[in-house]
C-alpha cells in the first residue's frame, strides 16, 4: 500500500501528499443539501410505496404491533375514506372542503413534535397553492379574459379586494399555514433539530416558489400582482431561512447545543413589502411639515430682501423690482403646491427663492452678472481642486483597506469585490452659460457645500480607520463593507444633487430633473429619519413627485 | 434505517477530496467543479444501496466521480471540441495566506502537477493526494496494476526533474517542508 522508496524519492512524495485540498463554497453546499434531502424523500416515498404494494394493507397483523403503526394505519384508512376530498381539485367553497380541513387538523393532532408540525404546516401550505391553481384555472373571469381580450385590460386596475372570496381565502390560508409553521419552528430549542427544520422549511419554500412561478403567467391579470407579492415574500422569507441555517450550522460546528430559533412569520414579511409600497401617514405628515418649514424660511428671506431693497435702492432698481415681483410670484406658486401636497415643487421653488436672494446680494457686490460669474468660476475652480485632492487621498486609503480585507478573507471578498467599486473622482458638471441666468446663485454661494462634503469624506475615512483596528469576523466585515458602500453611494448622490443649485428653469427645472432641483429634501429627511427605503431615497431628491 | 445519515457522513468525509480532484480536472473552474461535485454525490446517493459497506468508500466514490466526469467530457465534446490537454494559461488562485518558503514550494508543486498530462495528473492525484493504493487505482482506471505503478513512477520522475530544476534556480531550503 505504501510507496516504493527506491523509485519515488520521499521529498517529492511528501509535497504531493500535502498538496492543498479545496473546499466548496457554503452556498453551493447548501444547495447540494437541499437537493440531497429532496432526493432522499423521493427515495423514501418510493420505498414505502413498494412495500405497501408488496404487503397489501391488511395482509399483516404486525401492523398493529406498535402505536406508531396503528396511527399510521388509521391515517391510511382515513385518507382512503376521504382520499378524494384531499385532491387539489377540492377547493375553498366546495362541499368537501371542510373534510379536507378536518383531515389536516386531525393529522396535526398526531404529533407534538414541532419539527413534524412544521413539516405538516408547510405541506398544507403547499396544498393551498395547488388549490389556488385549481381556482385560478376554473375562474370564469380567466376564461372570459382568454376569450375576450379587452376584459383583461379592465381587470388590470383591480386590486386584492376585488378577487373572488375563494381565491382570497385560499391565499390567506396559505399565509396562515406558513405562519403557523414559523410559530412551531420558533418553539425549537436544540440546534440539531433547528437545522433539520430549517432544511424542511427551505425545501418547502423552494416548491412554493416553483408553484407561484408556474401560476403567475397563467393567472388572471388582477391576481398577478397578488401572486407576485406573495412570491417576493416567499423568496425573501426563504433568504431569511437560509441565513438562519448558515448561522445554525456554524453553531452546530461550534458544538453549541441550544438555540433560540426565532422565525419571522411570512405574513410579517408580506406586510413589510406592502409597507414599503405605500408611504405611511406619519411619514407624509412629516414630509408636509418639512416642506412647510422650507416655504416659511423662503418667505422670511423674501422679507429680508424687501427690507434690503427698501433700505438700499442700489444701482439697478428697476431690475430689482422686477426680480422681487418674480420671487413673490414663485412663492405664491409654492404655497399653491403645498396645498396640493406637491412637496417637491414647494421645495424646489423655495430653494430657488433662496438662491435668487443670494443672487441679489451678488448683484450688489459685483454690479454685473459677468463679474459675478467670473467670481463664481474662480470659486468653483478652487473648490474642485480641494475636493479632488481630498478624494484622491481618501481613495488611496480605501484601496489599502480593500487590499487588507482581501488578504484576510480571500473567498468572501471575491464575492464582495465587484460590489465595492471605487467611484470615479468626478467633478460636478455645471454648464454655467445655460444655467446661470435662470438658476440663481447656483454653485456660487454655498451650493457646492465644500464643508458638507468634507464632513462626509471624513466620516467615511473614520469608518475605514476604525475597520483597520478590528477585524473580528467575516460577518462583521460584510456589514461594514455594506455600510461603507451606502456611505459612498450617499456621497455620490450628494455630488449629483447638490451641484447645480436651484432654479426656475422653465423646462421642468425646479421640479423636474435632479440636476436643477438642488439638494432636495435629502438632508432634512435624513435628519428626520424619513429615509428608510430605496424609494424614500429617490423621492428625497425632488423629482420623485 | 438511516441511509441518509450514513451517506451524509461519507459526504462530509470525502467532499474535499472529490472536489479537489474535480477542480484539477476542470483546470480550476470553481463553479463547474462545484456543480460536478454536487452531481457526483447526488448520483452516489442514488446508488448508495449498491455500495458494499464492508469495503472502503473512497474508491467507490472516486469511481463514480471519474465516470461522471468522463460523461461530462463526452457531453461537452458533442457541443464544443475542447480538450483538457490544451489548458493553456493556468488560472491563478490567490488564496494562500503568507507566502513562506514551504507555501511557495507547495504552490510550485501544485502548478507542476497541473501542468502534467491529464492521465498522469490523475494518477498522481489519486495516489498521493487521495491516498488510493495502486491496486485501487488500477481498478478505477481499468488498467493493469503494473502499468499504473510504472506510470506513476514515470510521472514522479518528471515532477522531480522540474522541481529540482526550479529549486536549483532559486535555492529554497527543502528542509522546511512539513
Amino acid at each position: 500500500m505504501m510507496h516504493n522508496p527506491e523509485q519515488n524519492p520521499a521529498d517529492i512524495e511528501k509535497l504531493l501528499k500535502n498538496l492543498p485540498k479545496y473546499e466548496m463554497r457554503k452556498a453551493k453546499e447548501l444547495q447540494f443539501y437541499a437537493k440531497l434531502m429532496k432526493l432522499a424523500r423521493q427515495k423514501k416515498q418510493a420505498l414505502r410505496e413498494e412495500r405497501y404494494q408488496a404487503r397489501g394493507v391488511f395482509s399483516s397483523f404486525s401492523i398493529f404491533r406498535s402505536f406508531a403503526f396503528a396511527s399510521a394505519a388509521v391515517i391510511i384508512l382515513f385518507t382512503a375514506t376521504v382520499g378524494f376530498a384531499l385532491s387539489p381539485n377540492v377547493t375553498e367553497g366546495d362541499l368537501l372542503y371542510p373534510v379536507k380541513k378536518w383531515e389536516e387538523r386531525f393529522e396535526l393532532t398526531l404529533s407534538d413534535d414541532p419539527a413534524v408540525r412544521v413539516e405538516r404546516h408547510m405541506r398544507f401550505a403547499g396544498r393551498r397553492l395547488s388549490e389556488l391553481k385549481t381556482l385560478l384555472k376554473d375562474d370564469p373571469e380567466f376564461l372570459r379574459q382568454v376569450l375576450i381580450p379587452t376584459a383583461k385590460a379592465a381587470a388590470l386596475s383591480a386590486n386584492f379586494n376585488d378577487l373572488s372570496p375563494e381565491v382570497q381565502a385560499t391565499i390567506e390560508a396559505y399565509y396562515d399555514e406558513t405562519s403557523k409553521a414559523s410559530e412551531e419552528a420558533s418553539k425549537i430549542k436544540e440546534v440539531k433539530k433547528a437545522e433539520k427544520v430549517l432544511r424542511i422549511v427551505i425545501e418547502a419554500q423552494e416548491k412554493h416558489v416553483e408553484k407561484f412561478e408556474s401560476m403567475i403567467p397563467l393567472a388572471p391579470e388582477k391576481v398577478k400582482p397578488v401572486l407576485a407579492e406573495a412570491l417576493t415574500a416567499v423568496e425573501k422569507h426563504q433568504a431569511l431561512a437560509v441565513e438562519k441555517k448558515v448561522e445554525i450550522s456554524r453553531l452546530f460546528k461550534a458544538k453549541t447545543e441550544e438555540v433560540v430559533l426565532q422565525m419571522i412569520p411570512l405574513r410579517e414579511v408580506v406586510q413589510e413589502i406592502r409597507a414599503q409600497g405605500e408611504i405611511s401617514e406619519a411619514k407624509l405628515e412629516k414630509r408636509k411639515e418639512i416642506a412647510a418649514q422650507t416655504l416659511e424660511n423662503a418667505k422670511a428671506k423674501l422679507e429680508t430682501l424687501k427690507q434690503k431693497i427698501a433700505a438700499d435702492p442700489g444701482v439697478r432698481t428697476e431690475e430689482l423690482e422686477a426680480f422681487k415681483k418674480f420671487v413673490e410670484e414663485k412663492l405664491s406658486e409654492a404655497e399653491e403646491a403645498l396645498k396640493k401636497e406637491k412637496y417637491g415643487t414647494v421645495h424646489g421653488l423655495s430653494n430657488a427663492t433662496d438662491a435668487m436672494i443670494k443672487k441679489f446680494q451678488l448683484y450688489k457686490e459685483f454690479k454685473s452678472e459677468e463679474e459675478a460669474r467670473k467670481h463664481s468660476e474662480e470659486k468653483k475652480r478652487i473648490f474642485e481642486k480641494e475636493m479632488t485632492d481630498g478624494e484622491t487621498e481618501f481613495f488611496k486609503d480605501f484601496e489599502k483597506f480593500r487590499e487588507k480585507t482581501e488578504a484576510a478573507y480571500p473567498y468572501d471578498t471575491q464575492k464582495i469585490k465587484p460590489q465595492i467599486t471605487t467611484p470615479q473622482v468626478t467633478t460636478p458638471q455645471v454648464t454655467t452659460k445655460q444655467t446661470y441666468p435662470k438658476t440663481g446663485a447656483g454653485y456660487k454661494e454655498g451650493f457646492y457645500d465644500a464643508d458638507e462634503k468634507k464632513r462626509l469624506l471624513e466620516l467615511i475615512d473614520e469608518k475605514i480607520r476604525s475597520l483597520k483596528i478590528e477585524y473580528p469576523s467575516a460577518d462583521y466585515q460584510h456589514k461594514d463593507v455594506e455600510d461603507l458602500r451606502n456611505m459612498l453611494r450617499y456621497l455620490e448622490g450628494y455630488e449629483k444633487t447638490s451641484g447645480t443649485g436651484t432654479g426656475f428653469l422653465e423646462d421642468g427645472g425646479s421640479i423636474g430633473s435632479a440636476g436643477s432641483t438642488g439638494p432636495g429634501f435629502r438632508e432634512e429627511w435624513l435628519q428626520a429619519d424619513l429615509i428608510e427605503t430605496e424609494e424614500d431615497f429617490k423621492a428625497s431628491t425632488g423629482p420623485g413627485f | 434505517m438511516s441511509g441518509v445519515k450514513d451517506f451524509v457522513q461519507h459526504y462530509e468525509a470525502h467532499k474535499k477530496s472529490v472536489f479537489t480532484y474535480i477542480l484539477y480536472r476542470v483546470s480550476f473552474d470553481r463553479d463547474l467543479a462545484e456543480d460536478l461535485t454536487s452531481e457526483i454525490f447526488l448520483k452516489a446517493f442514488e446508488y448508495f444501496d449498491t455500495y458494499d459497506k464492508n469495503r472502503p468508500f473512497k474508491p467507490w466514490i472516486f469511481r463514480i466521480a471519474r465516470n461522471h466526469f468522463i460523461n461530462y467530457l463526452v457531453s461537452k465534446k458533442s457541443q464544443k471540441t475542447t480538450s483538457l490537454e490544451d489548458i493553456g494559461e493556468l488560472p491563478h488562485e490567490a488564496n494562500i495566506e503568507d507566502k513562506t518558503d514551504t507555501k511557495l514550494l507547495m504552490e510550485r508543486m501544485e502548478i507542476f502537477v497541473r501542468e502534467l498530462p491529464e492521465t498522469q495528473q490523475e494518477l498522481i492525484l489519486l495516489r498521493y493526494q487521495n491516498g488510493l493504493s495502486h491496486k485501487e487505482i488500477a481498478e478505477l482506471v481499468e488498467k493493469d496494476e503494473g502499468a499504473v505503478r510504472t506510470a506513476i513512477s514515470r510521472s514522479l520522475d518528471a515532477l522531480r526533474q522540474k522541481y529540482y530544476a526550479a529549486k536549483n534556480k532559486e535555492r529554497i531550503p527543502l528542509e522546511d517542508i512539513p
